[in-house]
């Protein structure tokens, strides 16, 4: 007597039917079925969007910071040891921190005797600039000569601060695009424009540039940092950007400033902060970001599937009937729990695809409001496999009630 | 040939405290092509002797042979074999699955077999021709007669080619003139070989078959040889 085919064929044929008797059954209950997706939807969304605008953030920060140049060195006041690494984490120049000694035109020049580096001051506050019957916010940054060249700054025409430090003293500003073109008209050089109400020539303009992490670019303006500091009435400087030849002397070179402000301040009250630091920094800050959104989106992951599983027990429930009807026509136990666990999967994984579906749309519509978002294929493929599992550790259960019950008892049920 | 037999079947039933025996010392013999009557009042039993048979719960004691092999001590898996391969249900409220289509619902059995599809849908399709629905196997089970619906279970019943059909109260849930032409279906499957058990509480549908196997509270207490049975026309 020859009882069963061979195992392989018979399981491929029930899956193809399991698979019809699953949707059917989904879209007989189309509402209760959507809703019970509902929970999976929104952990995939959460998920997979949460991911790529971390991962988009962490890709537009890279291109920035490698954007500032690999040898770089930023040289910023404050005290390393006392910093926490969450205080570390912001761009260079925000030192200003209180109880802070600020870095001066002193550091600046022991700073030049060093041979070798190109060094330039950084000072940075926001002004108001105007142009006859025009006025705007800007971001004011006082540096020198050598900054162009240390932050590959494209001009667009005219000339950049070009005087040593000694004789910039005039009041001269380099403007950014979209003040040339809202503000001047796309008529700027030799104009006068006024900062903060002084009188400033304009001798050059810059090419757009966007928006980085610091802000608009195009909506700067570059004015020799002297005469920065007589707006400001002090010596303080932000930032020190010392750029070296290359990327093998950025050692040596952060112990030789170590040595001469160290020998010039008293103490270590400054830091030096690298491209590849800054990296390192981001890349921990969105890790740790990434991990407390995973587990936002796997408690809501969790009770996705509590409710497939209490949907799945109630449609165990319902079909009880059916199942004895299954079992008296042949089917055997795993029949059974591979009809209701594919079931749950099914659930969970159309709950999965509709979520990846609406954040990839939202990625989109991110996008148009200037939020970087990436959708990586990792990502897809992560939500996909978390929805299987999702679908298969709620559907056991059910599954299971399912397959264990007698035929007679099941037959019997009303 | 013998094709199913029970020596010396008991069935209890007990929930609490409360014990009901349903079966005593049942011994029956099916040979192979016979139509055989199981009649008895209300409660005596007749179901419960199906469910045994037809491997649908276990017996509290003696043994089920079918096909020449003793199932009343297999396990679950092997008895869904047995269930598939041996046997073919058919009851009183047809117990189709109503999301299915009529040729659906007639290929499930064979679903659980293994058999490819191409061949499914042949199979069932010959079987719906042989009781005449054909034409209906498009339909849902809500869209035909109860009459209908009781001759695609039947379909159900028979596309396995099993050695035994069980009919239990086939006719319950039918009008005479339904019923008889289930009865009469039956019958033309008779005379084309397959073996049934016919299960009633009723005089008249039991004078239908060859053999009447009578129970009461449990226990056989006639096996009566019809000479002449009805024949339904
Ligand atoms: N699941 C059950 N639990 C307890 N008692 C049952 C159960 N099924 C049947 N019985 C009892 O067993 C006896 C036989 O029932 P049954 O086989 O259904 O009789 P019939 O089909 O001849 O009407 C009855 O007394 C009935 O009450
Ligand atoms: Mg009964």
């Amino acid at each position: 007597m020859r009882l069963c085919q061979t195992q392989s064929e018979r399981c491929k044929l029930n899956i193809s039917h399991t698979l019809k008797i699953v949707i059917s059954s989904i879209s007989s209950n189309k509402t209760r079925n959507f809703l019970t997706m509902l929970g999976i939807l929104i952990g995939v969304f959460a998920i997979v969007l949460m991911v790529s605008i971390g991962e988009g953030v962490r890709q537009e920060v890279n291109k920035q910071i490698e954007g500032l140049g690999a040898n770089i060195i930023f040289v910023t006041s404050g005290n390393p040891a006392q910093r926490t690494e969450s205080q570390r984490m912001g761009p260079p120049g925000m030192g200003g921190f209180m109880g802070v000694t600020p870095l001066t035109n002193q550091d600046h020049q022991a700073l030049l005797t060093i041979q070798g580096i190109k060094v330039s001051p950084l000072i940075s506050r926001s002004g108001i600039l105007s142009y006859s019957d025009l006025t705007d916010t800007v971001q004011v940054t006082g540096t020198n000569y050598t900054y162009l060249e240390i932050a590959s700054l494209p001009l667009l025409e005219g000339e950049f601060l070009s005087k040593t430090d000694e004789d910039a003293l005039d009041k001269e500003a380099v403007i950014g695009y979209r003040i040339y073109t809202e503000i001047l008209n796309s008529d700027a050089l030799n104009k006068t424009v006024y900062i903060n109400d002084i009188p400033f020539k304009v001798i050059g303009v810059l090419k757009e540039r966007g928006i980085s992490m610091m802000g608009d670019q195009d909506s700067e303006v570059f004015i020799p940092f002297k005469v920065m500091q007589d707006m400001a009435n002090n010596e303080n400087i932000t930032t020190i950007n010392v750029s070296v030849d290359s990327q093998d002397e950025i050692e040596s070179v952060k112990k030789e400033i170590t040595t001469v402000l160290k020998d010039i301040r008293g103490t270590e009250n400054f830091r030096l902060t690298t491209q590849s630091q800054m990296l390192e920094i981001t890349g921990t800050i969105i890790g740790t970001l990434n991990l407390a959104l995973g587990g936002i989106a796997g408690v809501s992951l969790l009770v996705g599937g509590i409710g497939i599983m209490n949907i799945m027990l109630v449609s165990v429930a319902e079909r009880t009937r059916e199942i004895g009807i299954r079992k008296a026509v042949g089917a055997r136990r795993k029949d059974v729990l591979w009809q209701f666990l594919l079931e749950a999967i099914f659930l969970a994984l159309v709950g999965g695809v509709l979520g990846l579906l609406f954040a990839y749309i939202g990625s989109l519509v991110l996008k148009n409001f200037d939020v970087p978002s990436a959708i990586t294929f990792s990502s897809i493929v992560i939500a996909l496999i978390f929805s299987t599992i999702i679908g298969v550790i709620f559907g056991v259960y059910p599954a299971y009630r399912a397959a264990s019950l007698e035929p007679i008892v099941a037959l019997r049920y009303e | 040939m013998i094709v199913m037999e029970t020596k010396n079947l008991g069935k209890i039933y007990s929930f609490d405290s409360i014990k009901v025996t349903a079966l005593n010392n049942v011994s029956i013999q099916i040979n192979q092509g016979e139509i055989v009557g199981i009649m008895g009042p209300s409660g005596s039993g007749k179901s419960t002797l199906m469910n045994l048979v037809g491997c649908l719960d276990r017996p509290s004691q003696g043994e089920i042979w079918i096909a020449g092999s003793r199932v009343d001590n297999l396990n679950d898996n092997n008895l869904a074999i047995i269930r598939s391969k041996q046997v073919g249900f058919v009851f009183q409220n047809y117990n189709l699955l109503p999301r299915l289509k009529v040729i659906e619902n007639v290929e499930l059995p064979l679903i659980y077999q293994g058999v490819p599809s191409h061949l499914r849908r042949k199979k069932a399709d010959e079987v719906l021709e042989r009781i005449g629905l054909k034409e209906r196997m498009h339909h849902k089970p809500s869209q035909i007669s109860g009459g209908e619906q009781q001759r695609v279970a039947l379909a159900r019943a028979l596309v396995t080619n099993p050695s035994f059909i069980l009919a239990d109260e086939p006719t319950g849930n039918l009008d005479s003139k339904t019923g008889k032409e289930i009865i009469k279906l039956l019958q033309d499957l008779n005379n084309g070989g397959v073996t049934v058990l016919l299960i009633t509480h009723d005089r008249f549908v039991a004078e239908h078959t060859a053999r009447v196997i009578h129970l009461k509270d449990g226990e056989v207490i006639e096996n009566e040889a019809l000479p002449n049975p009805i024949r339904e026309v």
